[in-house]
């Protein structure tokens, strides 16, 4: 049975109605219709459908929409936000987080559906680990399946972050 | 600003139609007549009309919409597949028109606007950019014509730049010209110099008015692409993002697995509603064998499909199972009535004589295994099919936009008492990118399948559907690249020269039949095998790529077929179709040759390339330019080898696909107690002929070589009797970030080797380009060839650390180990 839910998305609380076991990634994709977080196996093995939950990176395929309640969920869309409160920044929000920008430097992308979780474990790791060495990075993504081979531009990606941050800029 | 025009145009304009919204932006085109003038990039999605369909391919208007605010917007088909191709498309309009890379657009593809559809991988740009090209440099003629006439002065004193044409101290805008209005002019023989229908020229054909390749000023250059931003930011709309007012969810409901060609196991003897009753809204669409659930909720459709109770047919397909497969394939062609054993290269007696005079002969058996497509996301299409039967729209991820509304027409004709259109201009299909297509594109589930089942089920109830399929649908129900197995003896002289070698090859063919269309009881495979419509293409050509690249010497090669039926993964075309099996044999038994003959086997490799022909010339500056930027030092192979479990080792493999040819020098690490292989680092270098995007191509060549070091490494199905049973990333699992090596990119040109950072923006290869336009050679394909060139790379330099040899993918712990133990060294 469908039940009236609030849940916090990218700062905002929204009212959605769905089964309380429904996996947040349907929530997220068809009620507030984001196009960040992506399916990809519905089973937690590829990362696809990654996002933040309280800054720590889940898999919103298998999380149930009522775990979420009364948290705050951070998806691709909302990284540049969540990135402007980190830094206690007022004023405009950025269009992008240092990631985002370091992944369009590098091009990461090849056609780009796994990218999402790929930024996504990028900004937990960034966030707890400032100056990741390449074995930490490879560690830290290791649960996350990209196709198209595109782990040699992340790896280069994440570590331009990592100094843009560093510096405090964008 | 650069980029692709997005689908807000249609959501707010052609399903908004209803509430007023409509905007219509047509009444310039008024009183002009033929096709090419119907629809252009101007048109608003929702005034394009089913007369759209397949535009005028000669008229300038098909390919290029001039704006009054000086930029262009380029209707060519070719969709985004993760390559970079449309990217590449606008450099080089904007290199033929003379104007800036920022003032281009991409329409978006769609069949009510594009002359030519869909996607075509590889070749994307270098087979088919060939008439947008002419259409380009006609564009720019006609307008220069028009500035001299304005300006009264002389064309010869005129001269563009950034779309701007001065000339007599005077200047004025291409779209002060003719913004916003139509060219109306065909291109023809006489104006563009080439006699082919439609007018087409490779870059700087001599006798067309394509630019010469040394003139070229945006081509060569590093442009990012213009799809990352929006994939970066979220913004992006995915086949899987498409969303249609009033649309419902829909899951195809089937077995977990496919079985067999032919015994696919999907025929439900009963279905039982009532175990679904529970879940709200929920719809049961049952044709034949083709069944799905509807619902409202997508969560409610993925539980019905899970729980719905269905018995379904089971049979033994499979006699060999996965455990039995290179045992049986070895016989499974001698009793192939369609494709039976047969020569398909035949040197006579030059074999027997050459492997009779060689120093030294090498017999090895190599085998690769199956690989499967595995996109990240599942296929998704979604259709909204009019309830008058009178046609439809349909979203779709296929390359083969132009291809599928003719297949739409089967389905939906071949109907239970079908009162659909059979005008294919009707089905109206708009494409979307999907997760990474890397080949089967127009045919199979990667391509039409998707949407054909769509669009039954939209028909069926009466509402736009959005069809997801799950994980298990790709891993269980998708194709798979063919599985070879090759026996090789090959022969050299004292001083490295290939003196014959005779293959027998063991492969399989393609399985074209249309599941959604076989499902719904439309197409049936042949009673016997080879007969109807669906009868397997012979392997000929694709068994016969590689076998030794550019080296020449006297070859019998002898193909035996898995038959069709009988036990056969249903098989497609595979990004470098055939390439990585066959190069994993032949560069690996040319790298054993090296080693028996006692010499380093760049060396050896050198011997065997004729560097006098430009194709022999293209293979050298490859191996030139991986083994430079590597530092390759000469060494016979395995001639120093380290003690202790953990060794390492450096090896070279080369191969082509799409014409561009690729060498890798791949360094590796070994644990000789486990198996385990880590590659470390790959020396990619890559030969395109003329190179547009330099940045795009490199981004190929790195995810190539990723990807096909998964294949080689990691991949292969597992499947009993009855039906596959590998079906998610744990049974078939890929490449994994841990173990994913660094890599050095290298574009070659004729003694000029360019080393591609990624994203860094000061990469030019002009002056590459116009060495090798003079040298002839030609631009070739960009989104395949290091796949070729991989699996070997990565066996020659495990060999190199360990002196054995791996002769069987996946090259993974098992398999490694078990040849260790063989050789006694584990």
């Amino acid at each position: 049975m469908a039940s009236k839910l609030k849940i916090k998305v990218n700062g905002l609380v929204h009212s959605v109605s769905a089964s309380l076991d429904t996996p947040l990634l349907y929530v997220l994709h068809n009620e507030l219709h984001l196009h960040g977080p992506r399916f990809g196996c519905g089973l937690a093995q590829c990362g696809a459908c990654s996002v933040l939950l309280d800054g720590k990176e889940i898999r919103s395929c298998v999380t149930p929409v009522a775990a979420v309640s009364g948290r705050a969920v951070t998806t691709l869309e909302g990284l540049p936000a969540l990135y402007a409160s980190e830094r206690g920044s007022s004023g405009a929000t950025p269009v992008l987080h240092p990631i985002q920008q370091a992944w369009i430097n590098v091009q990461v992308p090849h056609c780009g559906y796994c990218q999402n979780g790929m930024m996504i474990q990028a900004a937990d790791l960034l966030s707890s680990t400032k100056n990741p060495t390449e074995d930490q990075i490879r560690t830290a993504m290791n649960g996350h399946l990209c196709r198209c081979g595109t782990y040699p531009r992340i790896l280069t990606a994440i570590q331009q972050a990592a100094a843009a941050m560093a510096k405090g800029g964008s | 600003m650069t980029g692709f025009m997005h689908e807000k145009e249609f959501s707010r304009r052609s399903f908004l139609k209803g509430g007023g919204a409509l905007v219509v932006g047509f009444s310039m085109f008024a009183g002009t007549a033929g096709k090419a003038q119907a629809a252009n990039a101007d048109t608003p999605f929702a005034d394009r009309t089913p007369a759209d369909y397949l535009p005028d391919q000669t008229q300038i208007d098909s390919w290029i919409t001039l704006h009054a605010d000086n930029t262009v917007t380029v209707t060519h088909g070719e969709s985004e597949l993760g390559h970079g191709t449309p990217t590449g498309i606008l450099m080089l309009v904007a290199e033929e028109l003379n104007m800036d890379f920022s003032q281009m657009k991409f329409a978006h593809v769609e069949s009510w606007l594009q002359a030519i559809g869909g996607g075509n991988g590889s070749s994307g740009i270098s087979a088919r950019s060939t008439t947008i090209r002419l259409a380009a440099a006609l564009a720019k003629n006609t307008l220069v014509n028009m500035a001299s006439t304005q300006l009264g002065v002389p064309v010869a004193n005129l001269s563009v730049a950034s779309g701007v044409i001065s000339g007599g101290g005077k200047s004025v805008k291409y779209g002060d010209l003719l913004g916003d209005k139509l060219f109306l002019t065909q291109m023809t023989a006489a104006n563009t110099g080439s006699t082919a229908n439609p007018p087409t020229a490779t870059p700087g054909q001599p006798g067309t008015i394509a630019k010469p390749v040394s003139q070229y000023g945006v081509v060569g250059k590093a442009f990012p692409r213009i799809d990352i931003p929006a994939k970066v930011m979220g913004t992006y709309t995915y086949i899987q993002n498409v969303r249609v007012p009033g649309m419902v969810h829909a899951r195809i409901v089937r077995p977990r697995g496919a079985g067999a060609n032919t015994v696919e196991n999907a025929n439900p003897l009963s279905v039982d509603p009532t175990s679904i009753k529970d879940i709200p809204g929920v719809q049961i669409v049952q044709i034949s064998q083709f069944l799905a659930v509807v619902a409202p909720k997508e969560y409610d459709a993925i539980q019905a499909a899970a729980q719905l109770k269905v018995t379904w047919e089971t049979k033994q397909g499979f006699p060999q199972g996965s455990g039995n497969f290179w045992s049986w394939l070895r016989t499974a062609g001698d009793t192939n009535t369609v494709n039976p054993p047969r020569l398909t290269a035949d040197s006579g007696s030059a074999v027997e004589a050459g492997l009779a005079a060689a120093a030294k002969t090498v017999t090895a058996t190599y085998r690769y295994h199956y690989n499967g497509f595995m996109e990240i996301g599942p296929h998704c299409a979604v259709a909204d099919m009019k309830s008058d039967f009178s046609g439809g729209t349909l979203f779709t991820a296929s390359q083969g936009i132009n291809v599928i509304p003719a297949m739409i027409v089967n389905v939906m004709t071949g109907l239970p008492s079908s009162k659909w259109t059979s005008n294919p201009a009707n089905y109206r299909i708009v494409w979307y990118e999907g997760a990474s297509s890397f080949g089967g594109g127009m045919q199979g589930t990667s391509g039409h399948e998707p949407v054909e089942m769509a669009a039954v089920i939209s028909a069926t109830v009466n509402k736009p559907v959005r069809l997801q399929l799950m994980r298990w649908d790709m891993h269980g129900w998708d194709q798979y690249g063919m599985a070879n197995m090759y026996d090789v003896t090959m022969g050299a002289s004292s001083t490295g020269k290939i003196t014959a070698a005779n293959w027998q090859t063991y492969g399989q063919v393609q399985s074209n039949i249309d599941e959604a269309r076989r499902a719904l009881g439309q197409v049936t495979w042949p009673a016997t095998p080879g007969a109807g419509g669906i009868a397997p293409s012979d392997t000929g050509n694709y068994a016969n790529t590689g076998y030794g690249a550019s080296y020449q010497y006297p070859r019998r090669v002898t193909s035996k077929t898995q038959p069709l039926y009988g036990g056969a993964l249903k098989c497609n075309f595979l990004r470098a179709p055939s390439a990585p099996q066959s190069y994993f044999a032949s560069e690996q038994i040319v790298d054993e040759l090296a080693h028996a003959v006692n010499m380093d086997p760049v060396a050896f490799r050198r011997v065997n390339i004729d560097g006098t022909s430009v194709i022999g010339a293209r293979w050298l500056s490859v191996l030139d330019a991986s083994t430079i930027a590597a530092g390759w030092q000469p060494k016979v192979a395995a001639s120093n080898l380290q003690s202790g479990n953990i060794v390492t080792g450096r090896g070279v493999g080369m191969g082509t696909y799409a014409s561009s040819q690729v060498s890798i020098v791949a360094d590796v690490q070994v644990n000789k107690k486990t198996g385990k292989i880590t590659p470390l680092h790959l020396t990619i270098a890559q030969n395109n002929g003329v190179t547009i995007g330099p940045q795009l191509v490199g981004n190929q060549m790195s995810g190539a070589a990723i990807m096909g070091l998964s294949r080689a490494m990691v991949e292969q199905p597992t499947w009993n009797t009855e039906r596959i049973t590998s079906l998610d990333w744990v049974l078939y699992p890929i490449l994994r970030f841990k173990d994913s090596p660094s890599v050095t990119l290298v574009n070659a040109h004729p003694s000029e080797y360019t080393v591609v950072v990624p994203g860094a923006t000061d990469t030019d290869v002009t002056a590459g380009n116009t060495n090798a336009f003079n040298e002839g050679w030609a631009l070739s394909g960009s989104g395949e060839p290091p796949m070729a060139a991989i699996g070997s790379a990565i066996a020659n330099a495990v060999f190199d650390a360990t002196g054995v040899r791996v002769r069987q993918s996946p090259l993974n712990p098992a398999n490694v180990r078990g040849a260790f133990q063989a050789a006694g060294i584990a």
